[in-house]
């Protein structure tokens, strides 16, 4: 194979960690990092500890390719999302593949949603889509954000309190982004001491450059002043 | 004038001086921007009218609406309080816009005060030629005041000071009140406005009681019509009776007694984790089951109960014994019952099927109604109050689908053995009654009669059979999608890296195997798209209800088709409306709609006989009126071997591997929506054409 390492003038990658708890997927993902022209580094598991494994990846390569659920074949006790956001606040560049992109998205993946410039779902991650992948990551890393990943402060009006896969979910309309359309999100990203209620509006940061849905992160709730009682008319 | 102001202009100029006694002034057109066009239904400006009375301590108080011979039409509104003297009718009734929000002090009567900032009432007002006020202040006995606000004065001047008003004073024998006449209606109200107008003043004092003392009356045309169905109250005859009342602290309880007047269910927290923030309130609900069985034993008929719930239905918000709107309005479900009873149908009321009314206990200011007069400001503590009567509304229905599913099970426990006993009480009665040779006959009509019941029962079982299959096979469907999507990838994305490095190793070579391992790609690639389509249609937060976009569902179903239809070689077209069109009501149920349809057009090609080449299908949009059309057509050769009407019932098909579950599924869909479906035999391209109908969610999102 030639080697093509990925440069960028804060960081160069050749090395490439591969994190997965499927072993037919690790030969994947060892066979498209060698097309695109990278060399591989199999981390084996398994991890109780997230530092644990953040310190052998950031030890042998500088950047990874991390599933999302690394649990049903038993390789971490956590999930990939929180993994590539720790990763991300360590200036490493890593890509998260989802299988079960539908289901993962609102929730669990959200969560970490700002920290994870690129999300591959596992059909669409190819040698060309991972070098394109890491280009993305080092050039938010390094301040260069793309229009669809910026925050702007909104409102936003939640209009439903539920539980998805056993997690507080809330869905919300944000009328800067669509007015028509509720994003769901865990309840989780919202500081404790906020209380959230079906009606009430608040504000928050959010990537509302984005058209798609799964794409979007919340962080910074605000509760929304009251609208005045006396709006001036009187 | 304008020589003075040049002169001071110049003075100021050669002095650097100022000049004093300057103000803002304001233009005529402001009373077009405050009153009609800041309120434009007349109704609500009159009822503010009607709450001014209720605020001078009338009794009584009517609206008459008079139409002239010459078609002109008035109206005059009456009451018996306690009128304005001369201070009341020049700092109070001919300011605009004053708030009177720090004077929460009681009337004479005890009642506390719901006036208004004077804009709806403004707008009330400005509906005629000319507004006559007449004022006999109960403080004057015998005395009366007149002021009249001719419009047609402030249309020929620049600035509202510019009309100069008289306040006529002059001695009268009637009693004490207020009488305004609105003359000359611009736009005279027309029988739908007045049945609206008619319905706010039933409705206005709390018709559940008479704790108010104030009867509003209408005189108008068609009027007592409406009121003897307001009038009549049903209440006895409801099914159940929710009372849910939320404290000072919150704590909420919550009792649903039965048409027995029996308590069958009570809670003394009806969410002890989290309390309700807001104002103490008590919430009432009368459900009434409208069928047959339930009232036929009722005093009312089904058919008398039903037209009243058309007119008072919903749940209407009382503050101060008086009516807040727009809550429980037509088409104001503000507790979303009728989005509950679409995502749970059982054991859900809905604003056609019961009535209630949410009393706010007295005085507390944490709920504030909005400038416009329509609804409170949505703080914290409304939201609370909604979250209040939402959570018992949810609470109740739990209890009831609860009952019913011990009820059916039950039932089922309960008739193999019924029939059974039935069965042999018959024979006896044959036997101990009937002569022997009357005897064989009639067992002969009853063995038959047992015969084609048993036959139905089968059919019926069957279609049970079926459906429980189909339920397994959507669960296990789901399953498999769930196992099937990774090993698909696999094979897929395997067979593109031996695409790469094939033709790096091999260069030419490799095109003798390339066709093959593409193949092997399509076909993993179809495989994983199939496997993704049970997954797609059961995500989770499809089955929330809110408003739908019908292009983004289409489109998504195309995406999710597209290897079916490509398959079958059937080219699906898209024909849009421009507007986008929304309905209320979950992804889901428009999902079941779409899919269904196409998966029908799929299974219709497939008969014998149908086209090979050029087949096609057509999804378009269309919009009428308040209503979206959605019609699915193809041409393919159309509804033919069985009944229009029979194509809609389960089991019904006449594809060999369909399930004939697929319309009926389309049927029940539509009507979760409240929309129509139809069906043409032959339709515009020459197969099948199917149109359904739904209501636009709140206009089009453009």
């Amino acid at each position: 194979m030639v080697h093509k390492p990925i440069e960028h003038p804060s960081l160069k990658i050749d090395r490439v960690a591969v994190i997965d708890d499927d072993e037919k997927e690790i030969e994947i993902a060892v066979w498209q990092i060698e097309d695109a022209g990278l060399e591989p580094v199999v981390i084996t598991g398994p991890f109780e500890n997230i530092d644990d494994l953040m310190a052998k990846i950031m030890s042998s390569a500088q950047a990874a390719l991390c599933d999302h659920r690394l649990n049903p074949y038993g390789y971490a006790t956590f999930n990939g999302a929180s993994l590539v956001a720790r990763l991300y606040e360590n200036k490493v560049p890593a890509i998260l593949i989802t299988q079960y992109n539908e289901m993962d998205t609102a929730v669990s993946i959200r969560e970490w949603r700002r920290h994870i410039p690129v999300l591959l779902p596992r059909h669409q991650a190819t040698s060309e889509t991972i070098v394109k992948g890491f280009e993305k990551c080092l050039s938010e890393l390094f301040g260069n954000i793309h229009l669809n990943r910026k925050p702007h402060r909104v409102l936003l009006r939640i209009d439903n309190l539920t539980q998805d896969g056993g997690e507080n979910v809330i869905d919300a309309f944000l009328p800067g982004w669509d007015f028509q359309r509720a994003v769901r999100f865990p309840a989780a990203l919202i500081q404790c001491e906020i209380e959230p209620k079906v009606g009430q509006y608040l504000f928050a940061k959010v990537n509302i450059g984005s058209v798609d849905p799964d794409e979007l992160f919340f962080f910074d709730f605000e509760v929304a002043p009251e609208p005045e009682e006396d709006d001036g008319l009187a | 004038m304008e020589k003075l102001e040049s002169k001071q202009m110049v003075a100021m100029e050669d002095n650097n001086d100022h000049i004093e006694g300057e103000h803002l002034k304001v233009a005529t057109g402001i009373l077009a921007r405050l009153g009609e066009e800041l309120t434009p239904d007349p109704d609500q400006g009159i009822m503010e009218l009607v709450r001014n009375s209720y605020d001078a301590d009338a009794t009584d108080c009517v609206i008459e609406i008079i139409v002239e011979a010459t078609n002109r039409t008035s109206l005059l509104i009456s009451d018996n309080g306690e009128g304005m003297d001369y201070h009341n009718i020049k700092h109070g009734w001919l300011v605009l816009g004053k708030s009177r929000k720090s004077e929460y002090l009681l009337t004479k009567k005890g009642r506390i005060p719901v006036g208004d900032k004077g804009l709806g009432r403004l707008a009330a007002l400005r509906m005629g030629k000319e507004a006559i006020l007449i004022s006999r202040p109960a403080s004057e006995p015998g005395i009366e005041y007149e002021v009249c606000l001719d419009w047609d004065k402030y249309d020929t001047v620049e600035f509202l000071e510019d009309v100069k008003l008289d306040i006529k004073r002059r001695v009268t024998d009637k009693s004490s009140g207020i009488e305004i006449l609105i003359t000359d209606l611009r736009i005279p109200l027309n029988r739908r406005e007045i049945e609206r107008l008619a319905r706010h003043i039933l409705l206005l004092s709390d018709p559940f009681s008479n704790a108010t003392g104030f009867n509003p009356s209408l005189i108008a045309p068609g009027y007592d019509d409406i009121e003897r169905k307001v009038r009549n109250a049903y209440f006895d005859e409801a099914e159940y009776h929710l009372i849910a009342e939320v404290n000072g602290s919150g704590i909420a309880d919550v009792r649903v007694v039965d048409w027995k007047g029996s308590v069958r269910w009570h809670t003394e927290n009806l969410n002890p984790e989290k309390q309700f923030s807001t104002v103490a309130a008590r919430f009432d609900l009368w459900v009434f089951l409208l069928d047959s069985k339930t009232f036929s034993s009722r005093n009312a008929t089904k058919k008398e109960v039903k037209e009243w719930l058309k007119v008072v239905g919903g749940v209407h918000l009382y503050q101060r014994h008086l009516r807040v709107r727009p809550y429980g309005d037509s088409g104001h479900d503000w507790l979303e019952m009728n989005l509950s009873r679409v995502k749970s149908p059982e054991e859900r009321p809905s604003t056609n099927t019961s009535i209630g009314r949410v009393i706010l206990q007295e005085a507390d200011e944490r709920l504030v109604q909005k400038t416009d007069r329509m609804g409170f400001i949505e703080n914290d503590a409304f939201h609370e109050l909604k979250r209040f009567a939402k959570e018992a509304l949810d609470w109740m229905a739990k209890m009831r689908l609860k009952e019913a599913e011990a009820r059916r099970a039950k039932e089922r426990q309960d008739s193999t053995s019924s029939v059974k006993r039935r069965t042999e009480k018959l024979d006896e009665i044959i036997k101990a009654q009937l002569p022997d040779d009357k005897q064989i006959i009639v067992k002969k009509a009853i063995e038959e009669y047992k015969r084609a019941v048993g036959r139905e029962t089968e059919a019926l079982r069957e279609d049970l059979q079926l459906y429980r299959s189909l339920a397994t096979a959507g669960t296990t469907s789901a399953v498999f999608a769930h196992e099937a999507s990774k090993p698909a990838t696999q094979i897929e994305k395997v067979s593109e890296i031996i695409k790469i490095r094939g033709e790096k190793a091999f260069g030419q070579q490799y095109s003798l195997i390339g066709k093959q391992v593409e193949l092997i790609r399509k076909s993993a690639q179809s495989l994983r798209s199939f496997a993704s389509l049970p997954l797609y249609l059961l995500k989770r937060d499809k089955r929330r209800g809110g408003n739908v976009n019908v292009h983004d569902v289409i489109e998504a179903m195309r995406m999710l088709f597209g290897p079916f239809l490509e398959n079958s070689k059937i080219l699906l077209n898209l024909e849009f409306v421009d507007s986008v069109p929304f309905v209320v009501g979950s992804v889901a149920l428009l999902e079941a709609i779409i899919a269904n349809l196409i998966t029908n057009t799929i299974n219709a090609f497939k008969v014998e006989g149908a086209r090979t080449t050029g087949r096609q299908v057509t999804v378009r949009t269309l919009l009428s009126g308040e209503k979206v059309l959605i019609q699915v057509m193809d041409n393919a050769l159309g509804i033919v071997d069985i009944d229009l009407d029979e194509i809609w019932l389960p089991g019904r098909t006449t594809f060999a591997d369909g399930t004939g579950f697929g319309l009926s599924i389309v049927r029940d869909a539509v009507n979760d929506l409240s929309g129509k479906v139809y069906a043409i035999p032959q339709g515009e391209m020459g197969g099948a054409e199917f149109t359904v109908e739904l209501p636009i969610a709140g206009g089009n999102g453009a």
